[in-house]
């Protein structure tokens, strides 16, 4: 067993690797799918127009598979593009889209059998404000899985919420494009500390630096609404906030109504 | 008045706790004259923009009471409600509400005695923490102020003078 | 008798909870109920409970309901203060004289404000406190009393025995005083008679053995009961009635005047108390987590539903001690200690434990014990079966389980008017008609028939009802009153017109409120245009005043400050309808209740206060809409799924009252459980009673049978069910086929059956109610090697060979019953309550077969509740032998050289013995067919153990949650026949209620989905309990999606306008009329801005 701090790139190469076959495979899959009339559109990944950078792409035509990539970048949760749909859907979908997924299917607003969902063992995606050759990922195996778990668990390379990641897999599929990942499996100290460190952060201030922590925080609202739209479980036709009869929530930048806008989504998100 | 009493919006459910209260009136025992009660079928009915509206109009304290876990009038409403309200008052304090503004409680209405307890350290609980501080929109305060101070004789006059100072 | 001659009229007489459902059912289903309560109010014994078993609700809080609904209903008339003194004429045609007591009290003048009872002098002993608190000579029995009348305690009252006091009729603002009132004598016509007239509690009083005279530490249950109660005589704080002081250890006698023929020749088993028992020792314990509880039994009989786990519970989670062992007797340690004792005694209170008490807190309290009274202890000795000891042992309190007595003066009526009394002293029922009594016409239900807990007294109370009502039939809605139909003015687009009542209440609320202030202040409030004060808001004039004030004002919303909604809002809301406005226009503040009387040292932040409240009412006032009551037509039709015993009973109840009604049987022939058992534990023949109801059911005009028959599906609601079901026959009383085969294919004789379609086999039958009485089975065993050896049975299996005359049995020389086969295990811990007696009385038929045989009953608790404890006495008189094991040593079947030898250890010489056996029978489980198709159809559900889950535990035990559909016999809860024939007709009864209305009114207060809103999440439907919220489907048929299809929409009928969907509707799509988030915000707003 090895270390080696000054060559990260035999890691990214093994990475890449990955990509390539998890991209192979997708495409496969895609075309597989299209052609046996299976579903009516693939909801996938492209390459971005910028480096490090992927859009959703939706193709209809087995020829276009080739289009779909897979790579650490392909962060957007493409569950919030199915919803709404009449066709029948076939979604690319890490742990955490599937679970949005189900959250969707529970609450009808895509019907299962209109669904056909692939499923892609995720590697983590990778936080876009760190340079991925600057950071010091650490090869400690010589077998390609071993090192993408320490990949993995580097905390400086990963987007916050894959940090604290207890799904890499897909909890729903209809096929899997690889063998499942292992999923990191936390202690409870490790939980308490790590899963909730931000948190336990904010539950360590006082009860008035905690409103100052988060009216901070959410200073800088403009109430642009673009949380909401890129939400995966924002669906409602009609948002709280807008409700008019009663209007009980001003529309303006009132910092009560920033607050309570804030307040009750993230409330509507983890309870009814 | 020199000591600061708070106004409480209390949210009883009709066939519990409201009737507790009937109650402890019936049975004539005495608690705070502090809390505004609004009658609901039943604690399900309360939602969470009922609590964030009555902290946006400077209410200093919340209480949500209803029957029993298992007894309630519609078979499940007060098992939603508790399972709500135990997560709205976790992330409301979580925000800075300081704990002792809200309160929740399981009242049957053959419990006079315990309403009036309740009520009673609801009341001091409230009080103890002094007025609201958090989520309360301005407008509505100092719209509270001006017709306060264009009525003569008002009993809240002083208590609003003192938040708006 | 001709059927037109008959009086469409009953009397109820007792006002316990058996009598407010028997009078209940009839006066919904068009009988007009005279109800005859010997006190001054109904409620009977469960209105002084604390808390009901097994899931300890507030007793109260269940039963306030029905109280009010009984005190309002206008075809229920309650004569309180009354009693039957005799009964003449027959069947029909009734007339039954009634004597009154006065009361003192104008009950049209009396508002029940109390002043009279503050300022009587006279103390009284309080007997709904069980005597442990005094009450005045002027009172109401409790706070919820229903009516809510004062009356005046006649053998007390100074005024009335010596001729002077008259402080209540100087107090009474009122002037509802009369002392010159008198008794009176009354005679009422009605058709039938049922009595409920409950039960006593054995009083110990004079039985030295229970020390109950001579300490107050001993106290029965229901003192006890008053005692936990938060109405109680010490508000819920359990302390010794000695000394007041903090109890550490509590003991529970059972059978206390139950199951005792030596000191009061109680021979039968009250049933419930050891339930009871349970509770109380859970509830002390919830009080105080330290207490020392222990319940001495004989056998824990917890033989009902839920009853068990309860018990488990008890044990395991709450750490209640049972001791197997009658205690035989109590007395108290006091004076006899010697000096040492007493100081160990002495040092409890600072020690917390007896035993713990050493030489040095002795001491220590030796110098601080000079001056202190001696504590009492209620000393218990008893023999520990576990140890094999007598142990002495020292309780704060000691609680009498006492049993159930029917009062002398019940049995002297029965006797008069000639109804037959069992042994025991009930009156006396047959196994087929369990609520019926020897004479034609009378019915009983609860705790007179026998001992029970409230549930069965429940289904009684509906059974009763529903025999009651069948003779009546021809007499139904001519008697009963109708409430007058109103005319309502529209208001729609009117501005809000507000009128602002505040009421004196005499000096109740005035002595506190500045209620002349409340007024003008309300008159500043935007939208009110009218303000008034009244001295009694409540009074006949005062309400025609303020109608008149509506009318002439052209108010459109109307705002009463007085007293609570609970009470008084249905009374308001009459009063604004008869004024031509919608009674949902109406808001009511309480100041009276939550105002003048709770701050009476704080008159201007009360006043205030006031003010806040009115100024709220009046923001959701504004906001107020007039709401509709839709009418929907109820289809009248009946289907009953389960032909057995309770499907039958059920369905023949509904047919005797002129209803269709389609049996679904998914065997080839009607008859379920009962096809194979032998007697009831009442001696009725089964084969005998069953044939003559199959007979009655297949001869019925309005019966239809379908044997061979599933449910394919279930589409609608309540009063509109479409249930299609594919059947080989319709075997209707013009084509009994008696398809064994499963395909007679003779279809054409059904066609002119209303409401079935024909010519195929698959059927849709139209129907307004449903009933499900599915049944259950008997467990197959799985142990004591079952199915090897031809001489191990089951209880049904015996029955058989009983039925056949099986010669096996005369031949055999000894036989065994093994107890809780499958019952009151881990895997099934449900007691499946018909064994004990059913084994019992088996091994009686045994002997009566061959008196020589050797019979042993091998047991864990026997549990032949009720008078069944009869069968059990006898059955030892008659030399069988018990002998118990527990679960830990279950006792062992082995087949050796022919032999089948029964292994257990015997409970009282702890060694094992061999029983060689001819006959072993296996009391095996009774098991539910956990029909979850069948509960998805109906929307109704099932329990952990597979049985289907009623409406309400203990007040609701035939209902479904879900609208008109009921429940009945075996797939409730394993039960007898007698027991499941009257819950068959209590279903019918709940059947009735709806049936016979023809159209029910869906309530105004419901909620409602805007749909343009709605994300069709399905929250809604998730919440609700009664099935209301549903997702639009479109029907294939129609081709055409529907408008929002996929969005939620609310069935008004099922909706009970509790608020759960709109509270958890993130959208906010819902909104419950009546409580709009619109109109609580606008008081929430207000509360804090003025």
């Amino acid at each position: 067993m090895t270390t080696n701090l000054n060559q990260p790139d035999i890691n990214k190469k093994q990475i890449d690797t990955i990509n390539q076959q998890y991209t192979e495979k997708i495409r496969e899959a895609a075309k597989r799918i299209l052609l046996e009339k299976k579903a009516d559109v693939v909801i996938g990944f492209k390459n971005g127009t910028e480096p490090m950078t992927t859009e959703p792409c939706l193709i209809n035509k087995a020829s276009d598979a080739d289009k779909l990539i897979w790579n650490e970048h392909c962060c957007l949760n493409l569950a919030n593009y199915v919803k709404g749909r009449k066709d029948k859907v076939a979604v690319i979908a890490k742990g955490c889209d599937s679970r949005n997924l189900v959250n969707h299917i529970i609450e009808h607003q895509i019907k299962r059998e209109n669904l056909y969902i692939i499923g892609v063992p995720c590697n983590g995606m990778v936080d876009k404000s760190v340079n991925v050759k600057d950071s010091k990922v650490e090869a400690e195996s010589d077998t390609m899985q071993e090192n993408l778990d320490v990949f993995l668990t580097n905390r400086d390379m990963l987007q916050e919420n894959c940090k604290t990641c207890i799904k890499r897999n897909p909890v729903i599929f209809d096929e899997m494009i690889a063998e499942p990942v292992k999923e990191r499996v936390w202690t409870k100290e490790e939980k308490l500390k790590e899963r909730f460190e931000s948190v336990n952060k904010i539950e360590a201030m006082s009860e008035s630096d905690r409103w100052s922590f988060f009216n901070d925080m959410l200073s800088s609202c403009t109430r642009c609404y673009a949380c909401r739209n890129a939400c995966p479980l924002c669906y409602c036709p009609t948002c709280f906030v807008d409700e008019s009869r009663p209007q009980w929530v001003g529309k303006g930048v009132d910092p009560v109504d920033v607050r309570t806008y804030h307040f009750l989504r993230a409330f509507h998100l983890f309870h009814l | 008045m020199s000591e600061f009493e708070p106004k409480i919006i209390t949210i009883l459910c009709n066939w519990c706790t409201y009737g507790a209260a009937d109650l402890a009136g019936v049975s004539r025992f005495q608690y705070p004259p502090n809390i505004r009660v609004i009658r609901v079928p039943c604690s399900g009915r309360v939602s969470p923009k009922m609590i964030l509206s009555a902290f946006h109009n400077g209410a200093d304290g919340i209480w949500i009471s209803g029957c029993h876990p298992g007894d309630c009038h519609y078979i499940t409403g007060n098992y939603y409600a508790r399972r709500k309200f135990m997560l709205l008052k976790n992330f409301l304090e979580y925000n800075g509400i300081e704990q002792g503004r809200i309160h929740f409680s399981w009242i049957s209405s053959a419990e006079g005695v315990k309403f009036a307890e309740v009520a009673r350290d609801v009341v001091e609980s409230v009080r103890k923490l002094g007025p609201a501080k958090y989520f309360i929109k301005k407008e509505f305060i100092d719209s509270n102020l001006c017709n306060c101070l264009n009525t003569d004789n008002n009993p809240d006059k002083n208590i609003l003078e003192e938040q708006a100072a | 008798m001709s059927n037109n001659s008959v009086t469409g009229a009953v009397l109820v007489a007792g006002g316990g909870i058996g009598g407010i459902q028997a009078a209940l059912d009839l006066a919904n289903s068009g009988y007009y109920v005279y109800m005859v309560e010997k006190s001054p109010s109904i409620g009977g014994v469960m209105a002084q409970l604390d808390k009901t078993f097994p899931t300890n609700d507030c007793s109260m809080c269940i039963m306030s309901p029905k109280l009010v609904e009984v005190g309002r209903h206008i075809n229920i008339e309650l004569i309180t203060l009354a009693e039957i003194k005799d009964v003449r004429g027959e069947q029909g045609i009734f007339e039954v004289d009634v004597f009154q007591k006065a009361r003192y009290v104008d009950m049209t003048k009396c508002i029940a404000c109390g002043a009279c009872a503050e300022k009587c002098p006279k103390k009284v002993d309080d007997l709904y406190n069980a005597g442990l608190a005094k009450r005045k000579a002027i009172y109401v029995p409790y706070p919820q009393a229903v009516p809510l009348k004062y009356a005046i305690d006649a053998d007390n009252c100074i005024m009335l025995t010596k001729g002077k006091c008259g402080n209540c009729e100087k107090t009474c603002p009122a002037g509802a005083i009369n002392y010159n009132d008198k008794d009176k004598n009354l005679t009422l016509k009605v058709g039938s008679i049922i009595l409920a007239p409950g039960f006593n509690a054995y009083n110990p009083s004079g039985k030295a053995i229970y020390n109950y005279d001579a300490s107050k530490d001993v106290v029965t249950s229901i003192e006890f009961e008053r005692y936990l109660s938060a109405s109680g005589p010490n508000q819920g704080h359990v302390t010794r009635p000695s000394d007041n002081s903090h109890p550490h250890k509590i003991a529970w006698l059972q059978c206390v005047g139950s199951r005792d023929i030596n000191t009061c020749g109680n021979g039968y088993c009250s049933s419930v108390c050891c339930m009871y028992a349970i509770k109380q020792a859970i509830i002390a314990k919830e009080h105080d987590p330290s207490l020392e509880c222990t319940i001495f039994y004989m056998d824990m009989r917890t033989h009902g539903k839920g009853f068990e786990s309860c018990y488990n519970e008890a044990k395991e989670k709450h750490g209640i001690k049972f001791v197997k062992c009658k205690v035989h007797s109590i007395f108290t340690q006091e004076e006899k200690l010697n000096n040492e004792e007493k100081l160990d005694i002495e040092s409890v209170e600072d020690k917390e434990t007896v035993e713990d008490s050493g030489e040095k807190s002795a001491k220590k309290s030796k110098k601080e014990s000079k001056n202190k009274n001696i504590k009492q202890y209620q000393v218990l000795n008893y023999f520990d079966e576990e140890s094999g000891k007598v142990v002495n042992e020292l309780y704060d309190i000691v609680v009498l389980s006492v049993g159930m007595e029917i009062s002398s003066d019940t049995r002297e009526l029965a006797h008069k008017i000639g109804i037959e009394l069992t042994s025991g002293g009930f009156i006396k029922t047959s196994s087929f008609d369990p609520v019926a009594t020897t004479k034609q016409g009378v019915y009983v239900c609860g705790a007179v028939q026998g001992p029970k807990d409230i549930p069965q007294s429940v289904v009684e109370a509906g059974g009763a009802a529903m025999r009651a009502g069948t003779a009546l039939a021809p007499a139904r809605n001519t008697l009963t009153k109708k409430t007058p139909e109103r005319t309502e003015m529209d208001i729609k687009g009117e501005r809000p017109r507000v009128g602002v009542f505040v009421c004196y209440c005499g000096s109740n609320i005035a002595s506190v409120i500045d209620v002349a202030a409340v007024r003008d202040y309300a008159a500043t409030l935007p939208y009110v245009e009218y303000v008034a004060t009244n001295m009694y808001s409540c009074s006949q004039d005062a309400q025609d005043g303020i109608a008149n004030i509506v009318k002439e004002k052209q108010l459109n919303r109307m705002i009463v400050a007085a007293c609570s909604p609970r009470t008084h809002e249905p009374l308001f809301q009459e009063t604004l309808l008869s004024a031509g406005i919608n009674k949902y226009l109406f808001e009511m503040v309480n100041i009276r209740n939550h105002g003048s009387w709770v701050h009476k040292d704080y008159p201007l932040e009360a006043t205030q206060k006031a003010k806040d409240l009115v100024r709220m009412a009046v923001a959701k006032s504004v906001q107020l809409e007039p709401l509709a009551e839709a009418d929907l037509n109820i289809d009248q039709n009946v289907v009953v799924i389960g032909g057995g015993i309770s499907g039958m009973t059920a369905a023949k109840s509904l047919a005797d009252q002129g209803y269709k009604v389609n049996i679904i049987e998914q065997n080839t022939s009607l008859g379920g459980q009962a096809k194979n058992l032998y007697q009831t534990a009442g001696r009725a023949m089964i084969q005998e009673g069953l044939e003559n109801l199959t007979s009655q059911i297949t001869s019925h005009e309005n019966i239809t049978v379908f044997t061979g028959a599933e449910i394919e599906d279930v589409e609608g609601f309540v009063g509109n069910f479409k249930t299609t079901i594919s059947s080989c026959c319709d075997s209707s009383a013009t084509s009994k086929c008696g398809c064994s085969s499963g395909n007679c294919g003779d279809s054409s004789l059904n066609s002119d059956k209303d409401g079935v379609a024909s010519g195929t086999n698959s059927k849709t039958i139209e129907h307004g109610v449903t009933i499900i009485a599915t049944g259950a089975s008997e467990l197959k065993p799985t142990e004591y090697i079952y199915g090897q050896d031809k001489r191990i049975v089951t209880g049904i299996e015996l029955d058989k060979m009983f039925i056949n005359n099986d010669p096996a049995l005369s031949a055999a020389k000894s036989a065994v019953f093994i107890q809780c086969v499958g019952s009151r295990e881990p895997q099934r811990p449900y007691c499946s309550r018909i064994c004990c007696s059913h084994s019992v009385l088996s091994a009686l038929h045994l002997k009566e077969k061959n008196p020589d045989m050797n019979i042993f009953i091998l047991y864990r608790d026997i549990r032949t509740y009720g008078e069944k404890e009869l069968l059990y006495k006898e059955a030892r008189d008659k030399g069988i032998i018990f002998i118990r094991y527990d679960l830990a040593n279950k006792p062992e079947v082995s087949v050796g050289d022919g032999k089948l030898n029964i292994k257990v250890i015997d409970h009282v010489l702890k060694m094992p013995i061999v029983i060689e056996a001819d006959l072993l029978t296996l009391a095996s489980a009774v098991v539910p067919y956990k029909d979850e198709k069948l509960a998805q159809f109906f929307k109704v559900p099932l329990n952990e153990d597979g049985f289907f889950v009623e409406a309400h535990v203990k007040l609701a035990p035939s209902d479904f949650a879900t609208d008109g559909v009921f429940l009945c016999g075996l797939a409730h809860y394993p039960k007898p026949i007698d027991e499941s024939i009257a819950q068959a007709q209590a279903a019918a009864s709940s059947a009735l209620r709806l049936l016979s209305k023809k159209t029910i009114k869906t309530q105004g207060t419901i909620a409602e989905v805007n749909q343009t809103i709605c994300s069709g999440c399905g929250v809604c439907v998730s919440v609700c309990p009664y099935n209301a919220p549903s997702l639009r489907v479109s029907n294939q048929n129609e081709g055409r999606p529907k408008p929002h299809e996929g969005k939620a929409e609310i069935n008004p009928v099922l909706c009970k306008g509790c608020g759960a969907c709109v509270s958890s509707c993130r959208s906010g799509a819902l909104k419950l009329k009546g409580f709009d988030d619109g109109q609580l915000l606008a008081m929430i707003e207000s509360a804090m801005n003025f």
